[in-house]
């Protein structure tokens, strides 16, 4: 259980690899969507096949073709140059959402299950309180108070977010709290914080990094949703929701240009998805037998 | 079952005002000088000197949270300073739409998520479990305006099967008298069968876009609850009995896998709510998704603050529907 | 002498785990007479539940595999049966009751309609005319049999809402209202205290003999089995080793293994006489020693007992497994 990767843990994923085809595909889509966003942050717009600012109204509205995969936008500008420039915009705001609040609700949730008795029971109050909201709308609503800009949509989805984390630190502080490292800890007379940060922690880490990869798909959606409001990056900066709601008048006539990008944002999504459910069974303890 | 359902309805009302306190913060955090903000920027210092007292602005800070809980309660929501309309009257106009468009959602959610879990289930690691499996991964993975822009481009535009306005209802079809809110009841009650079936055409696409992550999650949901029913001993027992297997799977194991599910249910609503807000603007839908949606892409605070209000307390009703359904279902929770 | 009910022959059974391919059953033998009770005892683990679980049919087929063997139940082999057939076998030919009557009982149905269900099994199965109140009689008589106070309410009670023996006589009335030949019991009792398990074993006894079934009683405790079987096998890491009446077995045991088996057992003894204890421990199903499996751990162990395994053979009475004989 310990975040420790031996030759057992290798084999195991190798063989739900090659069992389950899908999470290859999801691991192969999450490496193709991390690689791109950090392609595209060194090396710049050049890495796209056409300047994706490049207004030319003479090749507006180009249907999907071998020139143009993605074809062009209202403004001639190519969809798939922009869509790729557009990675790690996302990226960035998915990473950080999830980290940061991994980060801090992995704390809270340690901290409050370990200590338990009635600073656990507000501490799990407030949780729920939090997760009484139906998320993507208080997401907006933060998003909204704050102002457009891709910090304030991070910060707005970090609300949001901690909750899942915490209580599953707790979960998992809850039953560690049973177990004989800790047992043996208390009796060494380590004090609680030494506890906490050599044995409660780095044992919640597991399910937290499991459920991080899945969540980072959903990252991805309620920042594209964020962003397809008019909420996050502002132009022109190019991102894959707010393409799609530029796109949307079109729709009749240009379907790709609001389509595709939506398109891709499912693959991305899918893709971790596919992959947190693999290292689910991976981590999974009745796998492990 | 009369005290279980007594206090959790008390612990309902403690979440509710949660609920007040936070978007309370919140409010105060983003909006230091909510007067000018309501009153507009070109406003006279006598209107906003008339908002503060209104308002309740100067006084200390837990007096103005009683103030807005009052407020709250009395449906004194304030007033967009875009649309220049009330805000709980809006709400109060968009909520049966809202309602109907959701409520289908769930009813679609149900019928088509617990049989493709069903199945999924008693044809494990078979191609209809991974067709299953595929179709509610995707549901999950989608952003939700992209089934909906695809599904209005695939009937309404090209394949013309779904009239092009949106909205509830034909502009040309008188619409019933408002008994329920719910277009589609109405129009059956009223015995309007026109409009019963331009409602029903208007309701289906969006419908569908919403349920469709929740519908993977549901099937995914009864999916796992089935593999572990089947495999239980009293499955066993059924089984030795020389039940029939349709017996055994749908007596037994369905009904005992159905109890997660069930609370799944409260959570979906959320979801749905979420989904709303883009769905019902797509297809100009004249719910509190769509004004919500409005009201991000105008950053108005105080309407999008409202709908969160009307949204979060949806969804903690709906957690004490799911926990009494529970109770219902499972005799052994009764007892506690 | 009466064709046996049950007879199994040479069934030998794998399992498929993470950590490799057992043997749970192992070339097993064993016969079940009409109204005959015949006791299986062994340790946990030895492959008894499997044995009980492989003849109705309900072992989880992937993870196990049957190897080769027959299960002849009124001359016809289950192992040959479809699905369909199977399923018209268990309950009216076939019955079976569990160790946990808690998790064996279905916790969202009404005793009753639990009860009802296998009632009508019956019904269908023999053709009669049936309907909700005759069907509704048919479980108040057998609640009543098994010794359930107040049937007519205890119909509309849920399991949690008994104790465990009060499930387990429902466990009981399930499998014997379909007047079965033969019941299959596995560990009924062990989840019990010891003065509900001599209430069980009695009226088991009492039914079974009303009902003219007969059982094959699976069991870790020798207690048990000898106040309730005609005949008993003993098994060890999923052979047999020793068959015969239960006097026999009991009285004069003849394998190794029956004997420790029987010396352990706590008697009454002065507090310092220390247990007599079974040197070594049973060996885990995934690596059973060569031969003999039993040669580890045997006293009277020889060279040849290392390497060849010994058959049932037929002594003095009844048949033993060991090279001794």
């Amino acid at each position: 259980m310990l975040f420790s990767l031996d030759k057992k843990d290798i084999a195991l994923t190798l063989r739900i690899l090659k069992r389950d085809p899908l999470a290859l595909v999801g691991l192969i889509i999450a490496v193709a969507f991390c690689g791109t966003a950090i392609a595209v942050l060194l090396f710049g717009n050049s890495l796209a096949p056409y300047d994706p600012t490049a207004i030319n109204f003479r090749i507006a509205f180009q249907p999907p073709s071998f020139q143009h995969p993605f074809g062009t936008d209202d403004l001639g500008r190519d969809v798939l140059s922009r869509v790729i420039v557009a990675t790690p915009v996302d990226a960035e705001i998915a990473f950080a959402i999830i980290g940061i609040s991994s980060i801090f609700g992995m704390v809270f949730g340690s901290v409050s299950g370990f200590l338990g008795g009635y600073v656990d029971d507000v501490f799990m109050r407030i949780t729920d309180l939090f997760l009484a909201f139906p998320s993507l709308v208080l997401a907006i609503a933060v998003a909204v108070a704050l102002g457009p800009g891709v910090n304030n949509v991070i910060q707005a989805n970090l609300v949001v977010w901690w909750p899942v984390y915490a209580r599953l630190a707790r979960a998992g502080a809850l039953s560690l709290n049973e177990t004989q490292y800790v047992e043996a800890g208390r009796i060494a007379g380590l004090s609680k914080r030494a506890i906490l940060l050599k044995h409660i922690i780095p044992n919640d880490i597991s399910p937290i990094l499991v459920y991080g990869t899945l969540d980072l798909g959903n990252a991805i959606l309620y920042a594209s949703v964020l962003s397809y409001l008019g909420l996050g990056a502002q132009p022109p900066q190019p991102e894959w929701g707010r393409m799609v709601f530029d796109g949307q008048t079109y729709l009749t006539g240009a379907w790709w240009v609001s389509i595709l990008p939506g398109l891709v944002i499912l693959i991305v999504a899918l893709g971790f998805n596919l992959l947190g459910d693999a290292l689910r069974d991976v981590f999974d303890p009745r796998y492990r037998k | 079952m009369g005290r279980f359902v007594v206090k959790r309805a008390l612990f309902t009302a403690a979440v509710l005002f949660g609920v007040a306190l936070v978007t309370f913060i919140i409010f105060r955090v983003a909006i230091p000088d909510p007067a000018r903000v309501w009153a507009g920027p070109r406003a006279s210092q006598q209107t906003l000197d008339a908002l503060t007292v209104r308002y309740h602005l100067s006084g200390p800070v837990y007096l103005q949270f009683y103030y807005y809980l009052l407020g709250l309660l009395q449906g004194d929501w304030g007033v967009s300073p875009i649309s220049g309309q009330p805000i709980f009257q809006s709400i109060v106009q968009y909520f049966p739409a809202t309602l109907e468009l959701t409520t289908a959602a769930l009813i679609l959610t149900l019928i088509l998520g617990v049989p493709l879990g069903v199945i999924a289930a008693t044809h494990r690691n078979k191609p209809a479990d991974h067709t299953a499996r595929v179709i509610s991964l995707t549901g999950v993975a989608s952003p939700p305006f992209l089934l909906a822009l695809v599904l209005q481009f695939a009937f309404v535009f090209y394949l013309r099967m779904v009239p092009d306005s949106g909205g509830r209802i034909s502009i040309f079809v008188k619409p019933p008298s408002q008994i329920t809110g719910f277009l589609t009841i109405d129009s059956l009650l009223a015995g309007n069968w026109p409009a019963f079936l331009s409602a029903l055409q208007h309701l289906v696409l969006p419908a569908f876009a919403l349920a469709f992550l929740t519908l993977g999650l549901m099937s995914r949901l009864v999916r796992a609850s089935m593999l572990e029913a089947l495999v239980s001993d009293y499955v066993r027992t059924a089984k030795a009995k020389g039940l029939r297997r349709a017996v055994v799977v749908y007596k037994h194991a369905l009904r005992n896998a159905l109890a997660q599910p069930v609370t799944a249910l409260a959570i979906s609503v959320a979801y749905l709510l979420g989904g709303s807000v883009v769905v019902e603007n797509i297809f100009s839908w004249p719910g509190i998704g769509r004004y919500a949606a409005q009201a991000a892409l105008n950053f108005d605070f105080p309407a999008i603050m409202g709908t969160t209000i009307v949204f979060a307390v949806c969804v903690v009703v709906m957690n004490l529907v799911a926990d009494i359904l529970l109770c219902v279902i499972d005799p052994r929770i009764r007892l506690r | 002498m009466p064709e046996p009910i049950l007879s199994i022959e040479d069934l030998t059974v794998t399992f498929e785990t993470l950590e490799g391919k057992y043997r749970a059953l192992n070339g097993i033998n064993l016969q079940v007479k009409p109204l005959e009770i015949v006791g299986l005892v062994g340790e946990s683990g030895c492959g008894k539940s499997s044995l009980a679980l492989a003849v109705v049919g309900l072992l989880p087929v992937p993870p196990a595999k049957i190897l080769r063997g027959s299960i002849l139940f009124k001359g016809d082999n289950l192992l040959n049966c479809t699905d369909v057939d199977i399923e018209k076998v268990r309950g009216t030919g076939i019955s079976m009751i569990f160790q946990e009557p808690l998790t064996s009982l279905n916790p969202l149905l009404t005793v009753g309609d639990q009860i009802n269900e296998a009632i009508t099994v019956r019904l269908e199965r023999e053709n009669s005319d049936h309907n909700r109140a005759t069907v509704r009689a048919g479980s108040i008589e057998w609640l009543r049999k098994v010794g359930i106070p107040d049937p007519e309410r205890a119909l509309y009670r849920y399991p949690h809402e008994l104790s465990g023996g009060m499930r387990q006589r429902i466990m009981i009335a399930m499998a014997l209202a379909e007047s079965p030949k033969l019941m299959i019991a596995d560990e009924p009792t062990s989840a019990l205290d010891v003065t509900t398990q001599a209430q069980i074993l009695k009226l088991t006894r009492k039914l079974v003999e009303e009902v003219k079934a007969s059982v094959l009683f699976i069991s870790h405790d020798l207690a048990v089995v000898a106040q309730i079987a005609d005949r008993v096998a003993v098994m060890y890491t999923g052979m047999i080793v020793e068959e015969g009446s239960a006097v026999e077995v009991f009285v004069n045991p003849l394998h190794p293994y029956t004997q420790a088996l029987l010396a352990s057992y706590p008697r009454r003894q002065s507090i310092n006489e220390p247990l007599t204890v079974i040197p070594g421990h049973v060996p885990s199903l995934t690596r059973i020693p060569s031969g003999c499996p039993f040669h580890p751990r045997c006293s009277y162990a020889k060279e040849e007992c290392k390497t060849e395994r010994p058959n049932l053979r037929e002594v003095s009475g009844h048949k033993v497994a060991c090279v001794l004989y």
